[in-house]
Parts: structure tokens; sequence; C-alpha cells
């Protein structure tokens, strides 16, 4: 009975169609948002912190609008009618003789298969891998 | 060489199921950009006003780590999911402090976009008027053309009923959801794949891509 091609064939439909339920049963959105590592810059100037903003949402999102004078922010492209499943911000603003970037991202999971921590995380490593033209003075967390 | 064919065929058949029941996702629409500074004032300042204003519209403010002066909070989850968000970031400025806000809200999914959430957040900080919230449209009655929100039978099976919402989401009785999108009367449903479908000229049927539709209504 077992090895029968009708008991197969059964066997195969249960199994074909479990797997089509699975894959057509929408798994509810969910927004995740975090506050990434602010990065303290010191000697520099805010046209650092605003090119390594820019280059920093380009490389790990798409192109970023700056919305005020030191504020970017990107939202992934996607064409409509889908919607963008990650966006993320980061903010510049002077600090003593340098200055200081905040970060914050946003992910709707699924389909975001990243978590904003980790868009923030990784945002984070392209801001400090954009070297600025004079040295990276970059670091981790408050005021030097 | 039979064995051989019936992976193929069931690797086939797996990604067509994927393929077409992969259903619409809401995604992310993001407000920045208003930035407040205050020329006296310390963070601590800035955080009992940040925890407030975040409360005031959203639920359980809390500090990334005490005295970061960086705050986060989610609105009440609908069905259990977050859909709304916010961070105010508060930083030293010589004697005072700057602060700035971040808002991300769902939508699909939402009856207010980021833009309105930031502006009141920002506003309940700084001490401006403020506004209510949008909240659900209530479903419209009758027929109508400029929008497809109510509830569609399909005409090829009645147990089929596609409810649409005002903030553009679909769902069906078996809980798949998707997206509808109407320019004209050119409908956009994704729902186990994208289909074009025409909305009749008095709104009550819409068909095309093999597919057809009648409104409650």
């Amino acid at each position: 009975m077992a090895g029968t091609p009708h008991y197969r064939l059964a066997l195969f439909t249960v199994a074909f169609g479990a797997f089509a339920v699975l894959c057509t049963t929408a798994a509810p959105a969910a927004l995740d948002m975090a506050i990434g590592d602010k990065k303290t810059v010191s000697n520099q100037s805010d046209s650092d912190c605003n090119t390594r903003a820019q280059a920093a949402l380009t490389s790990v999102l798409a192109r970023p609008d700056e919305i005020n004078p030191g504020e970017w922010r990107a939202i992934a492209k996607v064409e409509p009618p889908a919607t963008p499943p990650q966006a993320a911000s980061i903010h510049c603003f002077p600090d003593g003789n340098g200055y200081t970037a905040t970060f914050e991202c946003a992910v709707e999971i699924p389909p975001s298969a990243m978590s904003a921590a980790d868009l923030c995380s990784k945002l984070g490593a392209a801001f400090d891998a954009k070297q600025s033209a004079y040295g990276s003075n970059a670091s981790p967390g408050g005021k030097k | 060489m039979i064995a051989k064919r019936r992976v193929v065929t069931g690797i086939a058949l797996a990604a067509l199921v994927f393929a077409i029941a992969a259903p619409a996702r809401a995604g992310v629409d993001m407000n920045t950009g208003i930035r407040y500074v205050y020329n006296l004032g310390s963070i601590a300042d800035c955080g009992v006003k940040a925890k407030a204003a975040l409360n005031a519209y959203l639920q359980n403010a809390t500090e990334k780590t005490p005295g970061s002066g960086e705050w986060l909070a989610y609105a009440k989850p609908t069905n259990g999911q977050n859909t709304a968000a916010a961070v105010i970031q508060c930083g030293t400025a010589g004697k005072g402090y700057f602060v700035t806000f971040t808002c991300a809200v769902q939508k699909p999914g939402n009856s207010f976009d980021a833009d309105a959430l930031c502006l009141n957040i920002a506003h309940n900080f700084s001490g401006k008027t403020v506004t209510t919230l949008a909240t659900p449209t209530p479903v419209p009655s009758g027929c109508s053309t400029t929008n497809l929100v109510g509830t569609w039978v399909s005409d090829s099976n009645s147990k089929l009923v596609l409810t649409m919402d005002t903030e553009g989401g679909l769902s069906d009785p078996d809980g798949v959801s998707g997206n509808w999108y109407l320019v004209g009367t050119t409908v956009t449903l994704t729902y186990y794949g994208n289909k074009t479908l025409t909305l009749s000229a008095d709104g009550k049927h819409m068909s095309g891509s093999g597919a057809s539709y009648t409104r409650k209504c």
C-alpha cells in the first residue's frame, strides 16, 4: 500500500498542499526602530559629517535627502505599489571643535530580513569607512 | 531519469507557488528634520520633556542607556505588532541642549503618517499647539469610483471575499494580505502577484488579468 502509485500521489498532494498554504499565509508585518551608536569626531567640520552621512546612507540604503542642514534621510527604493521596507536618518551637529552624528533606523519585518539595530550598525560602519579628507577621528559613544 | 524529472518538477512547482503567493507587505514612512536648540538646560531637562512628549502619542518611552538622552517609544501594538515609533535624541549644545525628532510609521496600516506624528511630538515637547492624530476613517457606504474601500466578492467563487481598507490594504478570509491601488479606472491589485484590472463606470465591478470582482454596496 505504502509504495503504490496512488499512495505516493496522495502523499505528494498533501505535502504540496501544506507547502502552498505555508507559502500563502502572510506573516503580519511589524515595525522595528532603533537608535544607533553616536559618533563623536574631533577636529573636523560639519561638512565632513555631511559627506560621511551622505556616503553611508547611499551605500547602505539609497541616495539620501538633506531635509535640513545636517539632517539626512534615506528610504529604500522600491517600485510602486510596493512599499519601502527600510529607512534611516543621520543627524550631524557641531560639538566643540568637531561634531557628533546620531543614527536612527526603521525597518518593516518582513519583508526586511535585517533588524533596525543591524541596519544602524551597518550605517555606523559605513560612516566610519568613509575616510575624511583630514583623516579619521571618529570614536563611538559620548564626547571626547 | 524519472527521478530527476520529479525533482525538477517539484522544484519548479515550489518556485511557482512561492512566486505567485508572496503577499504584498507594508512599508516604512519616515520623518525627520525638526530640531530645536535651547540655550540653557541639561540633557536631563531634555529627557523629562522627551519622555512626556513621546508618551503623549506613543507609550512606554525608554532611554537607550540612563542619562544618554536617547529616547525611543512605540505606539500601542495593532494585532500584536508595532506599527509606529519615534526617537528623540538630546545632545549638549554649549550651556544648553539640542533635540531632534525622528518618526517611523507603517504604511499602509496607519491612519496617520510619520510627518503628523513627528510634528505633534515636537510641538508637545516645545509647548506649541498640538493636534489629535487621525483615527481610522470609517468605511464609506455606497459604490465609489475614487477608491476601492469595502468588500468585493469574486465572480467565480462567492467564498472569496476581499476586504479593502482605507490605507490601500486588502485581506481575504484566509488572512492573506495584499494591496490595492487605483489610478483613474485602472486597478492594481497586489494579491498573489500583481494584477491589472479595470473598474467599471459605476464603481461596482472590476475585471482583468483573469479575475473579476463585484463590490458589495
